[in-house]
């Protein structure tokens, strides 16, 4: 029993880090119809950042903030020159491959200067060996800050869509861009915010992760967004309730194959999921009908 | 004042206006009326800046405003209520009203606009939290004219305002149209299919046919010299 | 530019210098040295697996991030089956691509349902399940320690039928089947069903509207790359000898990706020259392999913006999915367009009660009418009065809400829009969709798909029954060509065209498929006065063979002259029925477009 308590424990963790990615995603999705593909080497790039700021000096705000900073500049630039070009000239596919070039692109730079070595990650939340006794059961400090924080996150990200009026035009965007500009709003703007806010959401996610496994390298990421992306459709893309639902059954539901069947196919999961998901219901829980289905 | 010159706008290959001019003064309402795929639509879209021209320009009160993108023209006070009844369907109506309140001139408070357009349309302050996909169709075009109109426009345009509405609330929102006009300083520009109903608004007409105007004159004259016959076989032929 | 280009692509499709190359580099090789060969031979396996990607990708528009994975069935599938159960190379390199194929089909149930981003998410998923696979199922596949001990020439370990293989004898072997792949691709990329995949990715309503069956059309394409990557795959295990899922992780299927994007998606010939470059590049330059991450994603992030066609565009002449000799002996001989008399009984379309609802909004209103066959019906009415939404249901786009549907008396009411274009019912859409870059030639050819019967294996190979039957269908395009009197631009890429050419083309598509009636939604939009009048004597033309015609227009001229009946509908309902001359007298109708003072002063 405690076996599994511990592994709801840590399912529910790392779901609430996809479901902070999966609300990224949603994010570019809405006002573009868009992803990052390449998010994976901006997680990495943030959590990267700040392990070797800190190495050199910086304290540990500061080394987030300028992190973040930099990855919320470089989700500009992605839309800028990657996306906004390819949707021009090429419609569909081209986006994909652009962004998912882009990251490539990130990933090779950190290796060549860097090296493929795994770099330690700073104990900034806690220590490792903090922990807290819930009902008898231990829980690690580390794991209950990164679940509260997506949470946190998450709800402020809600907040912001549902009552404010820049969520209101975020959510316009999303459904008639044609209207939204005739009716003076600032597209462009919004575009290219969503994106920088996407990239610190995921630069903050990168940080988290890193946080629990302790290192950093290069080809980190890459399974976060997939993983991420199955968390957006379980839940519905657009809804950020359904990004956190979604998020925490993939983690939950991971961990539990992982710690009972076996760890290859706690990876296997997100993808059965997804293609579930997408047969039975392609608009996710909380999704409208809208998907783009073939 | 709207001065249109040579317009020409084309999709691909065909030519949806050839060569529109025509002027749109403030305090009057111009129609420009047409069957289907006469280039009414393709006009306005031009004129908000949705649709690229190919030849033509545009100006408002002297400035040419024919170079400025769609995003720019909005801000200048082009208001442009597309056709197909266009709004935002799963946001509620405050939240449209809001919307079109906060990114316009913004001449009153938020408040006082709200009031202004409950007052005029009783039933959008019921309605105020109601998805605005779920309306009437009447109820939506109510409130996509107070959207428009709420963003103290110069140049409002209305693509077919009555496309399947009852003559009822037709009339009522002509009532509108027709008070905004003359209260503001705005030059009004309306399609419409159906000309009797624009006809009894406007001030001047141009019949598009197939992207050519082939007609433009003074609406009163059109229908009190019974050219209406004439204006059928615009229409069928 | 367009000089050279014309010449390049003649270069290499004489097949003089074809067999000279391949000659030559049979012979040569015995003289090159062992690494050369090992080389060549790598790029022989990059060009087989870059296939499989021209062929989901570049055909179909099937965007998928985890190739390896199929590559991966067939090394360790050849792997397994030799080493484990001793079996032939002869046997167990085939099989293995049957297996990857087989696996390809399965994956095409889900992703033949999603597109785009849903899509590319799957085929990671996919790719990444199968690395898990493979580093786990240790007991099959070596797990993370991998597979060694695979027959390989290199290795001295290679035995067929006896006699044992040098890398030299492995390198000729794999020559001959790579250039028999090219070619096979090739012949079926110029074959009926390699051009329907071209256009189940452009339009999945024009192809349901020739009778194009979209899911299987994907299937297939799935399969056959599936077959492809497998094949690579396969030779890759034989050539290196040890297998490691490090050589199946994404790195592999973004690479792939990469050289088919470089050498154009729609190029056979810029894509093998981009495989040989790719692999010899990381041999030459040492510096590449330390940057190769940056320039593969460099290469990525920009050529699909700035170089859309790759190599294969700078290099070569657009390529065309026609056999050149079958078009030059199609040509020798010309038919008439009486072929496209019906022969069977001239069809009625009825509906009869039949309602349209799209969830509170009626947009057919119990509508009964009859549309006789050696007749032109034009369906008129304002905006929003149900007549496209009445051409839907008739064609089976989407099935009434009430109401029937009836051909000559026979009920096909819900019959899905590839089963009415089966049964002849034929329709064109308010904006022609059609293949952008295919030539007006071979977006004709496409109307002709469901009525040819030969199947992708005799495309490949190039059997006798497949080019009779593209030559006759290539002689029946030519007369339909002449008929709508384009000639003159029938071998140009329908893009480049105006409007009233590609308007032009769409109808000759439809009259393609053979049909016992036409369907046209506004097709005098946009057309020029001559067009126009042309149109009007090729409809009159089909009116005389017998085939029954329903037009929806605005344009009134167009019609005047042409139909013999008009029906109006306002609002989902009929508001009349009868001639032009009566219609323009007709007080309901001047309401309906006018309104009510229109009548008053009328």
């Amino acid at each position: 029993m405690d076996f599994f308590i511990s592994l709801v424990i840590a399912g529910a963790c790392v779901g609430s880090v996809y479901a902070l990615v999966a609300v990224g995603l949603n994010l570019t999705f809405w006002t573009t119809k868009t992803l990052h593909f390449g998010q994976g080497a901006v997680m990495m790039l943030s959590a990267m950042s700040t392990a070797l700021l800190v190495r050199h000096g910086f304290s540990e705000i500061v080394s987030i903030l300028l992190a973040l900073a930099l990855v919320g500049l470089m989700g500009v630039v992605v839309e800028r020159i990657a996306i906004r070009p390819a949707l021009k000239t090429t419609g569909s596919m081209g986006w994909v491959i652009a962004t998912l070039g882009f990251g490539i692109v990130i990933q090779g730079i950190t290796a060549r200067f860097f090296g493929s070595q795994a770099v330690a990650f700073p104990e900034v939340l806690f220590k490792v060996q903090d922990a807290v006794v819930i009902g008898g059961q231990n829980v690690s400090m580390q794991y209950l800050a990164v679940f509260c924080i997506s949470v946190l996150l998450i709800v402020v990200l809600e907040t912001l869509t549902r009552r404010t009026v820049l969520g209101t035009a975020i959510q316009g965007i999303a459904q008639d861009i044609e209207l939204a500009v005739v009716q003076g709003l600032p597209v462009n703007l919004i575009v290219s915010g969503s994106f920088f806010l996407s990239s610190v959401l995921a630069g903050i996610a990168g940080i988290l992760v890193a946080q629990i496994g302790g290192t950093v390298d290069p080809a980190f990421g890459f399974e976060l967004v997939l993983s991420g992306f199955v968390a957006a459709v379980l839940g519905g893309m657009g809804s950020s309730a359904g990004a956190l639902l979604g998020g925490i059954i993939l983690g939950i539901t991971s961990k539990l194959v992982g710690g009972y069947i076996s760890t290859a196919a706690e990876h296997g999961i997100a993808f059965a999921l997804l293609v579930l998901m997408l047969a039975l219901r392609p608009q996710g829980f909380f999704g409208r009908a809208e998907v783009n289905k073939a | 004042m709207l001065e249109i010159s040579n317009l020409s706008v084309s999709f691909g290959a065909i030519q949806a206006v050839k060569g529109f001019s025509g002027v749109a003064t403030n305090g009057h309402i111009t129609g420009i009326l047409g069957a289907n795929g006469a280039g009414k639509s393709s006009l306005l879209r031009a004129i908000s800046g949705l649709s690229p021209t190919t030849g033509g320009s545009i100006k408002l009160d002297g400035r040419d405003i024919t170079k400025l993108s769609a995003s720019e023209r909005a801000k200048i006070g082009i208001a442009h209520a597309m056709e197909g009844r266009r709004l935002f369907r799963h946001l509620t109506v405050a939240e449209n009203l809001r919307l079109a309140w906060s990114f316009g001139a913004r001449k009153t408070t938020l408040a006082d606009a709200f009031e202004d357009v409950f007052n005029r349309f009783p039933i959008l302050r019921e309605k105020s939290k109601i998805h605005a996909g779920l309306l009437s169709g009447g109820q939506q075009q109510m409130m996509i004219l107070s959207c428009a109109t709420m963003r103290a426009p110069r140049v409002l345009l209305l693509d077919e305002p009555s496309l399947g509405l009852s003559p009822l609330i037709t009339t009522q929102i002509y009532r509108f149209i027709g008070e905004f006009s003359r209260s503001a300083e705005v030059c009004v520009v309306l399609t419409e299919q159906i000309a009797a109903i624009a006809l009894k608004v406007a001030t001047d007409v141009h019949v598009l046919r197939q992207g050519t105007t082939v007609y433009t004159g003074d609406a009163k004259k059109m229908v009190g010299e019974g050219r209406s016959g004439e204006l059928s076989s615009l229409y069928l032929g | 530019m367009n000089e050279i280009r014309e010449r390049l692509t003649k270069l290499i499709n004489n097949k003089y210098a074809q067999i000279c190359l391949v000659v030559g580099l049979l012979f040569g090789s015995s003289y090159m040295q062992g690494g050369t060969v090992q080389i060549l031979s790598f790029a022989l396996v990059s060009i087989l697996f870059t296939q499989s990607i021209y062929i989901l990708t570049g055909m179909t528009g099937q965007i998928s991030l985890g190739h390896a994975a199929f590559f991966g069935v067939g090394a360790y599938g050849t792997a397994i089956l030799t080493k484990t159960l001793g079996l032939s190379l002869l046997v167990s390199i085939p099989l293995a691509g049957v297996l990857a194929s087989l696996v390809a089909f399965i994956l095409s149930y889900p992703a033949g349902r999603v597109k785009e981003v849903y899509l590319a998410m799957m085929t990671l998923g996919f790719g990444q399940i199968f690395l898990e696979v493979a580093r786990e199922w240790t007991s099959l596949t070596g797990g993370v320690m991998g597979l060694s001990g695979v027959p390989s020439a290199s290795l001295g370990t290679l035995v067929i039928l006896g006699a044992k293989l040098t890398t030299v004898d492995y390198f000729r072997g794999l020559l001959l089947i790579t250039v028999c792949a090219v070619f096979f691709v090739r012949n079926f990329s110029q074959s009926r069903i390699g051009r329907s995949l071209f256009i189940v990715h452009n339009s999945e309503l024009a192809a349901g509207s020739v009778g194009i069956e979209r899911g299987r059309t994907k299937q297939l394409a799935y399969a056959l790359s599936g077959l492809f990557a497998g094949f690579a795959g396969a030779f890759y295990a034989h050539l290196v000898g040890y297998l490691g899922p490090d050589s199946f992780t994404v790195t592999r299927s973004i690479e792939v990706l990469v050289i088919a994007i470089v050498g154009g998606l729609w190029s056979i010939g810029g894509q093998i020259i981009s495989a040989i470059f790719f692999t010899l590049l990381p041999e030459q330059l040492q510096v590449f392999t330390q940057y190769q991450f940056i320039v593969y994603g460099l290469i990525l992030t920009f050529t699909l913006i700035l170089l859309r066609q790759g190599i294969g565009g700078l290099l070569f002449a657009s390529p065309r999915f026609i056999r050149p000799h079958l078009r030059a002996q199609a040509k020798r001989q010309t038919i008439s367009s009486e072929f496209l008399r019906s022969n069977a009984n001239p069809t009625q379309i009825s509906v009869k009660n039949i309602t349209m609802k799209f969830g509170g909004l009626v947009a057919v209103d119990n509508v009964s009418i009859d549309i006789p066959a050696h007749r032109i019906t034009a369906l008129v009415g304002p905006n929003g009065s149900g007549k496209s939404t009445l051409v839907n249901l008739i064609s089976g786009v989407f099935p009434p809400t009430a109401g029937q549907v009836f051909l000559n008396d026979v009920e096909v009411t819900g019959r899905s829009d590839v089963a009415m274009a089966k049964l002849g019912i034929i329709r064109t859409f308010q904006d022609p969709r059609l293949v952008p870059h295919f030539t007006v030639r071979e977006n004709i050819l496409l109307g002709a798909h469901a009525k040819m019967t030969y199947g992708w294996f005799e495309a490949g190979v190039g059997l006798p029954r497949a080019s009779q039957q593209e030559r006759l269908a290539l002689q029946q395009c030519d007369s339909i060509i002449e008929l709508l009197e384009i000639a003159d631009v029938a071998d140009q890429a329908v893009e480049s065209l105006p409007y009233g050419y590609r308007r032009m083309t769409e109808i000759g598509r439809a009259l393609m498929a053979g049909p016992k009636a036409i369907l046209l939604d506004e097709p005098a939009a946009g057309l020029s006065d001559v067009e126009m009048s042309r149109l009007a004597e090729v409809l009159k033309n089909l009116k005389s063979f017998g085939i029954t015609i329903l037009l929806i227009e605005h344009h009134m001229d167009f019609l005047t002259d042409l139909v013999d009946e008009v029906v109006v509908l306002d609002s989902g309902s009929i508001l009349f029925r009868g001639s032009m001359l009566e219609m323009r007298k007709d007080a309901g109708v001047i309401t309906a477009y006018l309104g009510v003072e229109g009548v008053e002063h009328a």
